[in-house]
């Protein structure tokens, strides 16, 4: 797994700084969409995977799902940061300042908020069920908020974003050398976001099991 | 009043009552929001100073001024079963989603009356001027009612929590903000006169209906 993370991540990063051609209007400056693109798509991913493992707790309602959904959660809040960081560095550079609201940095000022307020929901409550309880419905809510956020309201405003990927006419007006490195990169992003969950659900379950081990008193994980 | 509807068969008839008369009896909920409501729009006239509000802050205003009376008051419809250990008994009387059908109904007319009241207290302070009564009412009954079933499905996850009230505002403000962010634009619209954009109130319906649909599935595991 990590020997074809790094394969393409130097094959990535060769096509971005000697094949990638500059696009008109932008220059070299459309390297940066190779970071962008590829995180953003992530980080609603990530949102997805932890509504989806939410919905999976609730039903099930096995302390394996809900770990699986915090750690997606985090994962898509860490790619949502570099979402935002890199497109304010993005907009410095082609609109002249790092922040202005543009429809698209509002709606992911609101993502972070969403997800910032889901780990203040986790701390704040001590019970472990409940804790898993009220964060996957939590979840679930945010989840089904995004949508609006991502694919609609940015749509219906006047943006200086240039045009996503997959725009409103559906079409996809790309040079065909662009297009290949970037579902590279997506590809990469997105095996980097499985490779990084397992590990981090890994790691969560051996400290819970650590913990348990120390008191055993407590509940541990039913796998 | 409260009487008849005891008669009646129906759960969430019964539930409702019961919201009513709880509420009757202590008054809570109503006070702080008015009270909330009141202040704000007088601190806001008495630091401008008869200045003139373009319709854009007027908006703004107004639905900040919305929000936040729904953050003081609207969380308490469960806040209270917590405290006095309540809630499992309603949930042993009847289903989790007349529970909470009858909490959201509650929420909405308490919400509504709090809209119509800043509505009223912004007419005599600030000299508000609706071109456009139909957009404006739709704005606010769909405003009001999208933001009554989030804050009334986020008041039973806070009402676990620590620190119930400052968490209530958190987990609610970015869940509500694509409904304001687009309620503020129509009701600018209205009180500029500018037609309304259709798209605009069909993202409104759009979430409304949306978020009705989560919370009636997803209140079965709470």
């Amino acid at each position: 797994m990590l020997i074809i993370l790094g394969a393409l991540l130097l094959a990535v990063n060769y096509a971005v700084f000697y094949l990638l051609p500059p696009m008109e209007g932008l220059g070299y400056l459309s390297r940066i969409a190779v970071l962008h693109i590829p995180v953003a798509w992530v980080s609603v991913l990530g949102f997805a995977v932890s509504a989806f493992w939410a919905l999976r707790y609730l039903r099930k309602n096995n302390r394996l799902y809900d770990i699986k959904s915090a750690v997606a959660a985090t994962l898509g809040l860490g790619f949502c940061i570099a979402a935002t960081v890199s497109g304010a560095i993005f907009a410095r550079l082609a609109w002249g300042s790092f922040w202005n609201w543009d429809p698209r940095q509002t709606s992911i000022t609101i993502l972070l908020l969403t997800y910032y307020a889901y780990y203040g929901l986790r701390l704040a409550v001590e019970h472990e069920e409940t804790k898993a309880r009220v964060s996957a419905v939590y979840s679930v809510m945010a989840a089904s908020t995004v949508p609006f956020l991502v694919f609609i309201m940015p749509r219906q405003q006047f943006s200086l974003h240039p045009s996503p990927v997959i725009n409103q006419a559906g079409k996809i007006h790309m040079d065909i050398v662009f297009s290949i490195v970037l579902a590279g990169a997506i590809c990469f992003c997105t095996l980097l976001f499985f490779y990084m969950s397992r590990l981090l659900v890994q790691k969560r379950i051996a400290g819970r099991k650590n913990a348990e081990q120390a008191s055993p008193r407590e509940e541990g994980v039913k796998i | 009043m409260h009487r008849l509807f005891l008669h009646s068969s129906s759960p969430v008839l019964l539930l409702l009552a019961k919201e009513f008369v709880s509420e009757y009896r202590n008054r809570y909920a109503c006070s702080v929001i008015l009270a909330f409501s009141v202040i704000t729009v007088t601190s806001i006239s008495i630091s401008l100073a008869n200045s003139a509000l373009s319709e854009e802050t007027e908006s703004v205003l107004l639905w900040i001024i919305i929000f936040f009376s729904a953050m003081a008051g609207l969380g308490r419809v469960y806040s209270t079963e917590k405290d006095n250990n309540t809630l499992s008994t309603l949930r042993i009387y009847c289903c989790p989603q007349a529970i909470v059908f009858s909490k959201i109904v509650f929420n909405t007319v308490l919400l509504l009356g709090i809209a119509c009241l800043t509505v009223l207290l912004f007419a005599a302070f600030f000299t508000l001027r609706v071109k456009d009564w139909v957009l404006f009412t739709v704005t606010i009954w769909l405003g009001v009612s999208g933001m009554a079933v989030v804050s009334t499905l986020m008041a039973s996850l806070a009402a676990e929590a620590r620190g119930t009230h400052a968490l209530f505002t958190v987990i609610n403000f970015p869940l509500l903000m694509p409904l304001l962010l687009t309620v503020t634009d129509l009701t600018t619209r209205s009180l500029q006169g500018v037609p309304a954009d259709f798209d605009q109130v069909c993202l409104l319906i759009g979430f409304d209906l949306m978020i009705a649909a989560v919370t009636i599935l997803v209140v079965e595991w709470l």
